[in-house]
């Protein structure tokens, strides 16, 4: 499932699915949760679940506000704590779905098979579904990306 | 299948010698990169900032290291380097690699030092780079590598996520609380970790922290610490590792002296 979102969107988007509980959560850990949960919820299913997700800059937009903040002389707690990409997964575990693994990976262009590698590893461990993801915030007037897609294992009983 | 942490150091120079991997193979090693700043260190000072995709950092990382396979990197705050190491096993579980190059690091930046004066927790920071060879053999089996996370509790670790992850890296090594010879303690002065410390065993192992030596280094700090701990000769046989952080993320590494 592939969410394109548009910058000025977001905001309404992320308060009709998550009301106020992401309020303080920035744009990356925003669009991962939409778009994880939109594609968790189409699909099917239950059981221990792996969320596993890459992105080209991770949060990118909070990092650079960050560095803005920092030459005013006043960093801000949450704008730090954005970005950190990888906090959107404690964030699923509590709005979304409990979480029995979660990984957030930076690849090399042509790497994308890495994925698919880890959560077959998975589900041959302790997973009965991983969400695989790619999230982008938008680097101008593009819309942000949050594409995901769900993998479960198969089941040998007829 | 068993891994082993095979060679252990805080820079580059040393580390093939000592893993004992014939050049053209080392060549060949995959290097996984974990850290919670990546390179913003390196612009930080620049008026418009250029923010480089983070991979940039572990690709040269990597050829610092004289390896051209496979580069990924993942960073989940403090336990950033625990993590790499976890992708490693899962991907050497699968069979994509025999041996991985595994880093922790964290470059000097304001940034990070300023977001954790916001957040007023008081933390000694250090910066540092720990090195690890993980493969089918060593002289340190990894027993388990036990996860656990708090989702309630964004900036820290509760005393029972704390004692969940070293009850189930027990659990998987096979171990009761008695064998454990040594526990690296995740914080010298934490009273949730103690009182973990002394709900599970009785009486308690000697346990020794890091960080007066090192400061908090984030990302870095599995690596470094174990590369610190692991880079001279130890007594014990038996060593669980303890790493928590940011996103209420808690390991505990069980290490076992190979026969």
């Amino acid at each position: 499932m592939e969410l394109r979102i548009a910058p000025t969107e977001l905001r309404g988007r992320v308060h009709a699915r998550f009301g106020d509980r992401l309020r303080r959560a920035g744009s990356f850990a925003q669009l991962t949760l939409l778009g994880a949960a939109a594609c968790l919820e189409a699909a099917p299913g239950s059981g221990a679940l792996g969320l596993l997700w890459t992105s080209s800059r991770g949060a990118f937009l909070a990092t650079r506000s960050a560095l803005a903040e920092l030459r005013g002389g006043e960093l801000m707690p949450y704008t730090f704590i954005a970005t950190q990409p990888h906090l959107a997964a404690p964030l699923f575990a509590q709005h979304v779905h409990p979480l029995v693994r979660s990984a957030f990976l930076y690849l090399e262009a042509g790497g994308e098979h890495w994925l698919d590698a880890l959560a077959r590893a998975w589900l041959r461990e302790d997973c009965t579904r991983v969400l695989l993801g790619r999230v982008e915030e938008s680097a101008g007037g593009d819309a942000h990306l949050s594409d995901w897609r769900l993998l479960g294992a198969i089941s040998s009983s007829p | 299948m068993s891994f082993f942490i095979r060679a252990v150091a805080m820079e580059a120079s040393t580390l093939r010698e000592r893993s004992g991997i014939d050049a053209g193979e080392w060549r060949t090693l995959p290097c996984i990169v974990g850290s919670s700043s990546h390179g913003v260190g390196r612009v930080e000072n620049d008026a418009e900032p250029r923010l480089a995709p983070p991979i940039e950092l572990a690709r040269e990382l990597a050829q610092g290291f004289g390896v051209s396979g496979p580069v990924l990197a993942t960073s989940s705050a403090c336990t950033s380097g625990f993590s790499a190491l976890q992708l490693a096993l899962d991907l050497m579980q699968a069979g994509a690699f025999g041996h991985a190059l595994v880093l922790g690091v964290e470059l000097p930046n304001r940034l990070t030092a300023a977001g954790f004066a916001s957040l007023g927790l008081g933390l000694k920071l250090g910066t540092a780079l720990g090195a690890l060879v993980v493969s089918g053999e060593g002289a340190w089996r990894i027993a388990a590598l036990a996860w656990q996370t708090d989702p309630a509790s964004l900036t820290g670790v509760a005393a029972a996520t704390m004692k969940a992850a070293m009850q189930d890296a027990l659990s998987r090594a096979g171990w009761r609380p008695a064998d454990v010879d040594l526990v690296k303690l995740q914080a010298e002065d934490d009273p949730a970790e103690q009182q973990v410390i002394t709900e599970l065993f009785s009486p308690a192992p000697s346990c020794i922290s890091l960080k007066s030596t090192l400061g908090h280094t984030l990302g870095a700090s599995g690596p470094a610490e174990l590369a610190l701990l692991l880079g001279e000769p130890r007594p014990e046989r038996r060593i669980l590792f303890n790493l928590s952080g940011f996103g209420g993320h808690m390991a505990c590494l069980a290490l076992e002296r190979a026969a």
